[in-house]
Formats: C-alpha cells, sequence, structure tokens
C-alpha cells in the first residue's frame, strides 16, 4: 500500500467519492486477503470485503489520524470477517442439525489435489486455518500471511502483545498436532 | 537458557525473528546443542511458515467497488431525499396562502406605522413651550418658589 496523502483522506472524510476510490484502490488488496483468509471463501470475503468497505467510509469522519490509516483497516477488517465466520458457522451448525449440509468437522485431509507446491500450500493452508479458532487465525493471518510485526497485530486487534504471543503459540501447537494427523493419514 | 525458555520463543519471537540480538544469539546457542529443541525448530519452519511464504494474494474482483460506489450513492441520494421530504412536512406546517400573507403583512405594516407616529409627545411640547415663555411661574411654583438654599441663592 502506498501512503495515502492527509488531503485524500480529508476529502474522503468529507464524503467525496472520488477520494475514497483512491483509498480503496491502495487498501482493498488486503482487506480482500485478509477476509478471504478468514471466512476461506470467496464469495464471503466479497461480500466482507463490501462490508468493510462501507464501514470504513460511514466510520472515516472519525479517523483522527492517531493510528495508521492501514492498523485502523486492519482492525475494521478483521472484526468484519470473524463476524461473518462466526454468522456462517452459526448457519451451517443448524443446516448440520438438519442434515442438510456435509459434516466438515468429520472431513480429514489426507493428500492434496494440487499438483504444484503452490497449489499444495494453498490447500494445507486453507485446512489449517480451519481448524483454527477465530482469534488464533486472525493473527496468523496477520503475522504469517501479511507479515505485521507483534505490535501492529496488538495494535490492530486493540489486544496485548503478549496475547498475541500466545494466539500464535497455541495456533502453531495446533497446526503441529494437524501436520502430524495429516502424515498419518497418508500412511 | 533451558529448554522451556527456549521452546517459548521458538515458537514465536525466535520464529518470526522478532527478537534482539541478544536474545536471538542465547537461541541460536541454545538450539546448538538441543536436538530435541532443533526437531521442534524445524518442524515449524515446515509446518507454519513455509506454506504461508509465497501464497497467492489475489486482487478483489472490479465490481465489489461498483457494488460500493453504488451502495453510498443511494444512501446520499436517500439523505437528500429524507431532507427533501422532511422541509416539504415543514412548509405545508406552516403553510399560508400567498394573498392571505401578502395583506398580513400590509395590514401588519399599517398597525406598525400608526403605532409609530400616532404617539407624538404633545404634553411635552406644550409644557417645553409655556415653560420658555413664563419661566417665572414655572421654575418658582407659580411665584411661590420651593423655598430652597439653592434656589434662593439662583433667584
Amino acid at each position: 500500500m502506498r501512503d495515502i496523502s492527509k488531503e485524500i483522506l480529508l476529502k474522503a472524510q468529507e464524503g467525496d467519492i472520488k477520494s475514497f476510490e483512491i483509498v480503496y484502490r491502495e487498501t482493498s488488496g488486503f482487506v480482500y486477503n485478509v477476509a478471504f483468509r478468514i471466512v476461506n471463501n470467496r464469495q464471503e470475503a466479497e461480500e466482507v470485503t463490501q462490508e468493510v468497505f462501507l464501514n470504513i467510509y460511514h466510520k472515516l469522519k472519525d479517523f483522527r489520524f492517531q493510528s495508521a490509516l492501514k492498523t485502523w483497516i486492519y482492525r475494521i477488517t478483521v472484526n468484519c470477517a470473524i463476524n461473518h465466520y462466526k454468522k456462517m458457522s452459526r448457519e451451517r451448525n443448524k443446516r448440520q442439525e438438519y442434515g442438510d449440509d456435509l459434516n466438515r468437522s468429520g472431513e480429514t485431509f489426507t493428500s492434496p489435489r494440487g499438483e504444484s507446491g503452490a497449489e499444495y500450500d494453498e490447500e494445507i493452508v486453507n485446512y489449517f486455518l480451519d481448524a483454527l479458532n477465530p482469534d488464533q487465525k486472525s493473527c496468523v493471518v496477520l503475522r504469517s500471511i501479511e507479515g505485521l510485526s507483534y505490535q501492529d497485530i496488538a495494535e490492530s486487534l486493540k489486544i496485548n502483545i503478549n496475547t498475541v504471543r500466545s494466539r500464535l503459540k497455541r495456533a502453531r501447537e495446533k497446526l503441529l498436532a494437524l501436520k502430524k494427523e495429516v502424515a498419518k493419514n497418508e500412511l | 537458557m533451558n529448554c522451556k525458555e527456549a521452546r517459548e520463543l521458538i515458537f514465536t519471537d525466535y520464529l518470526d525473528g522478532q527478537l534482539d540480538a541478544g536474545r536471538k544469539l542465547r537461541v541460536d546457542l541454545h538450539l546448538a546443542h538441543c536436538g530435541q529443541c532443533n526437531e521442534l525448530f524445524a518442524g515449524l519452519k515446515k509446518t507454519a511458515m513455509e506454506p504461508f511464504i509465497g501464497l497467492d494474494k489475489p486482487q478483489p474482483p472490479e465490481f465489489i467497488w461498483q457494488k460500493v460506489k453504488e451502495t453510498i450513492q443511494a444512501e446520499q441520494e436517500e439523505r437528500v431525499s429524507v431532507f427533501a421530504v422532511l422541509w416539504e412536512k415543514v412548509k405545508s406546517a406552516v403553510y399560508i396562502p400567498r394573498p392571505a400573507f401578502v395583506i398580513a403583512t400590509v395590514v401588519t405594516m399599517i398597525l406598525l406605522f400608526a403605532i409609530t407616529f400616532s404617539f407624538k409627545p404633545q404634553g411635552k411640547i406644550e409644557y417645553f413651550a409655556y415653560s420658555t415663555e413664563n419661566p417665572a411661574e414655572v421654575f418658582t411654583n407659580n411665584g411661590i418658589g420651593f423655598g430652597t438654599s439653592i434656589e434662593q441663592y439662583f433667584l
């Protein structure tokens, strides 16, 4: 993301749609990617992205330049994506109760269908992320995919830096356990 | 550094390159002679780091911006129309037909004019004229005077 000038932001705060489009063009890439990694579904990620930018447009008036714009947008994105994910999970559980859906929790990851290394990584990352709870998942996404520092993650999620550490540690312990399970299933 | 301390850091700061040089060196030294921690670090790198590096980062489809823009514009139009409806309601609540308004304005102006010019200070002017013509009577209480010392002095 390139820096967005304060002038553009002030215009966008006043509701100028052209300035807001500049904000969108500069930030929509990471918003969409974070949303996609958290909800693990392209269509849902598109809905989250749309919701995030409508939120940004409405809340931009209250942005006081005390935090970095990127950190602020990450916070809105993660909150929005987690809410969406929880809503989806509730609906999925309801469908499962009525036997309308596949029992995803019963699915096991045996061997990746992707042929290239990139496809394998994509599938295994999706599988791993799906096994994490939303809080752990957002920390892993912000650190391992977006490359944010622990301090930036703490600021984005409004949590203590040690909470970031403990969530990452638990998530990685879970990933190691899953990896062992995958290896066992492949034998 | 013992294994417990090292493992805490291997799972987080060391793996993510967030350690300062001094603490990193201490973990490096521990890893140099601890096979178990080394194995953990290698496993973590393979599982929790490598698959995430170089993942495809797709751009959002263009229709998302179109939808966002349309929604914002629809909201703006709705806000304008809400104000328009409110203004119409206010207008109809205090609506006065034009001829009645004109008549009311004319009557009000006539009344204001009449009030302004009908209260001439006639009495004061007459009194002033009388006092200038007969100062002795006015200022001496019909020639009797008021009996004050200062009056005596001037008279």
